[in-house]
């Protein structure tokens, strides 16, 4: 696959990251070298081998849905960027 | 007295018959990090009131100073995962970790550097700047948890806590001249570590003395209902493996290692450490892990695309810096653009590039059976043998800036590291001496299979019962 400045902007656009025209060649030249590079997993044959998506083969852990106290709300509203009141404030959604 | 060249268990031992106060104790630690930090930047944030524990407590490293990387959640503190995306995040909670720590009567005095998110095997990507490597400030110290490596180091404390998701614990404990380990995935609890690559993350101790690590593994192992990943299995006492009891046991010397790339200084260390253990009993032979080679391209694939998800919930709405920008979407792009750093936007990118319609396919699932292969050599391997050795890093410690604009280089440092990772088994590094040229430090990595942890433990202390490397301190400290 063949990474150039189109398809770096395309993938900043999915990622939410806006990139100065200087830097969307960089990022192409360094991105085509590492994709290059991990390309080598192409020589082995896969057909028939299982996807590990973690190290384990164990099972999903579960809990009781079951609601508990947080015993620090006033430490996360302190976070919020913008607030009023208790609400988080964003620039508007929908027109 | 010289505290800081005393062990963890010495010093707790000291505290509980009296000899030292806690305070005081913790006073002398944090002097030493006043006085020397400045020098190799690896404590971002030593804190002025650290928490004393009220009772005291059975555990073997009561009243020990410990310090945290900069990407584990402590209640009321600031931790911004080096990077300027969190500059002002106060962690609202504990991660389980950390509960454990405190409970257990240890003194946190602060949080040291790292790569940004932990991208990096440098500590050079952190937006506080780097951390100097303390055997020679010119040289990195490794990362990602450069800073918890370089304080162990410096005997800013005897102990420290990192994180590991391709051997970022390891390969700077091996350029910093200490022991570091990452223990079996899921052995410890996860809850509160700001995730890089979730079925790769996992927290461990680094420390001289290869016994404090393990009485800090036994402090932080366990299950964790707040983690769906961590292990329900026993957690055995650790320091049984404390025997010097060596003879007999079979360790494979994979060949795939042991060739062109690996530094001649490195491998003369090696050698000479497999020697030793040889001549304790242990019994070792070549063996073949096959897809050794494919092990960083299916990494880089897998842990970018895992960071690339769970970066997204960096987007200034409920915490982090918020950008000026117009809109929605304006506001989540200059966030982004704004606050994160080079490699962490070049992860991401490289993540959402695999994860994308059209390309899902041909990266992150064919990386992901890549990964079944690495998981079965090590299968393979451990149904006939106790133990891997390898060399950590097939190098010392590199220049400053010697890599950080060839991000392949520098992602090729992880070489023998990243496997470990992939397969979810427990790994660590000693010290195992020093290069004849430029004096910096060589480690050793010893594999074990899943939850073997003592295998490795037995392994390290009979070695360090035999050696000094792991008392050696950086000259012009002291």
């Amino acid at each position: 696959m063949n990474i150039d400045k189109n398809t770096v902007k395309h993938i900043c656009n999915l990622a939410r990251i806006d990139l100065d025209e200087d830097e969307l060649e960089d990022y192409a030249e360094q991105l085509a070298k590492i994709v290059i590079y991990v390309e080598k997993i192409d020589n082995l044959k896969l057909d028939d081998v299982p996807q590990a998506l973690n190290p384990y083969e164990g099972v999903n852990v579960y809990r009781d849905d079951t609601a508990s106290a947080f015993d620090n709300i006033s430490g996360l509203i302190n976070l919020f960027p913008e607030r009023e009141g208790n609400f988080i404030k964003i620039p508007k959604v929908i027109d | 007295m010289e505290l800081y060249k005393l062990s963890a268990g010495e010093i707790s031992g000291k505290i509980k018959a009296g000899e030292i106060t806690i305070r005081n104790t913790a006073d002398f630690f944090r002097r030493r990090i006043e006085k020397f930090n400045p020098l190799v930047n690896a404590v971002v944030s030593l804190f002025d009131d650290p928490v004393f524990p009220e009772e005291t407590s059975g555990s073997k490293l009561w009243g020990v100073p410990v310090l945290i990387k900069n990407n584990i959640c402590i209640k009321d503190r600031k931790i911004t995962c080096s990077s300027k995306i969190l500059e002002n995040y106060v962690s609202p909670y504990d991660a389980s970790v950390i509960s454990r720590i405190k409970k257990a009567g240890m003194v946190i005095l602060g949080t040291v550097n790292m790569d940004e998110f932990a991208f990096g095997s440098s500590c050079e990507t952190s937006s506080l700047g780097p951390t100097m490597n303390p055997w020679n400030r010119d040289y990195v110290p490794g990362g990602s948890s450069g800073g918890s490596a370089a304080s162990v180091a410096l005997g800013f404390s005897p102990l420290s806590l990192g994180s590991d998701t391709g051997g970022s614990i390891r390969q700077p404990a091996s350029f910093c001249g200490v022991s570091g380990l990452k223990p079996t995935y899921g052995r410890v609890s996860r809850f509160g570590l700001v995730a890089f690559g979730s079925s790769l993350d996992q927290i461990g101790p680094l420390s001289r003395d290869i016994r404090d690590a393990a009485y800090m593994l036994d402090i932080i192992s366990g299950f964790d209902s707040n983690d769906s990943t961590s292990s329900s299995q026993g957690v055995p006492d650790f320091s049984q493996s404390f025997d010097g009891k060596i003879k007999g046991l079979k360790i494979g010397l994979p060949k795939e290692y042991f060739v062109g790339g690996m530094s001649s200084q490195v491998n003369k260390r090696i050698t000479k450490a497999i020697n030793l253990l040889r001549s304790k009993g242990a019994e070792f032979t070549e063996i073949s892990l096959p897809h050794t080679e494919y092990a960083v391209p299916a990494y880089y694939i897998i842990s970018s695309s895992e960071a690339s998800s769970n970066l997204s919930r960096f987007d200034g709405i409920r915490y982090g810096r918020r950008s000026s920008k117009g809109g929605l979407t304006g506001l989540y792009r200059g966030n982004r653009k704004e606050g994160f750093g080079k490699e962490s936007k070049r992860r991401i990118m490289l993540g959402t590039f695999s994860l994308s319609s059209g390309y899902y396919e041909a990266y992150y699932l064919k990386a992901l059976k890549v990964r079944s292969l690495i998981k079965q050599d090590f299968k393979q391997a451990f149904r006939h043998y106790d133990a891997i050795i390898t060399p950590t890093s097939p190098t010392p410690a590199f220049k400053l800036g010697e890599k950080l604009d060839d991000p392949l280089s520098m992602y090729l440092s992880d070489i023998y590291t990243i496997s470990s990772n992939l397969a979810g088994v427990p790994s660590l590094s000693i010290p195992c001496g020093f290069t004849e040229d430029l004096n910096l430090p060589v480690g050793l990595q010893i594999i074990a299979d899943d939850f073997a942890e003592l295998t490795l433990f037995r392994l390290a202390y009979a070695y360090q019962q035999s050696t000094e490397w792991h008392k050696m301190f950086p000259k012009g400290y002291e």
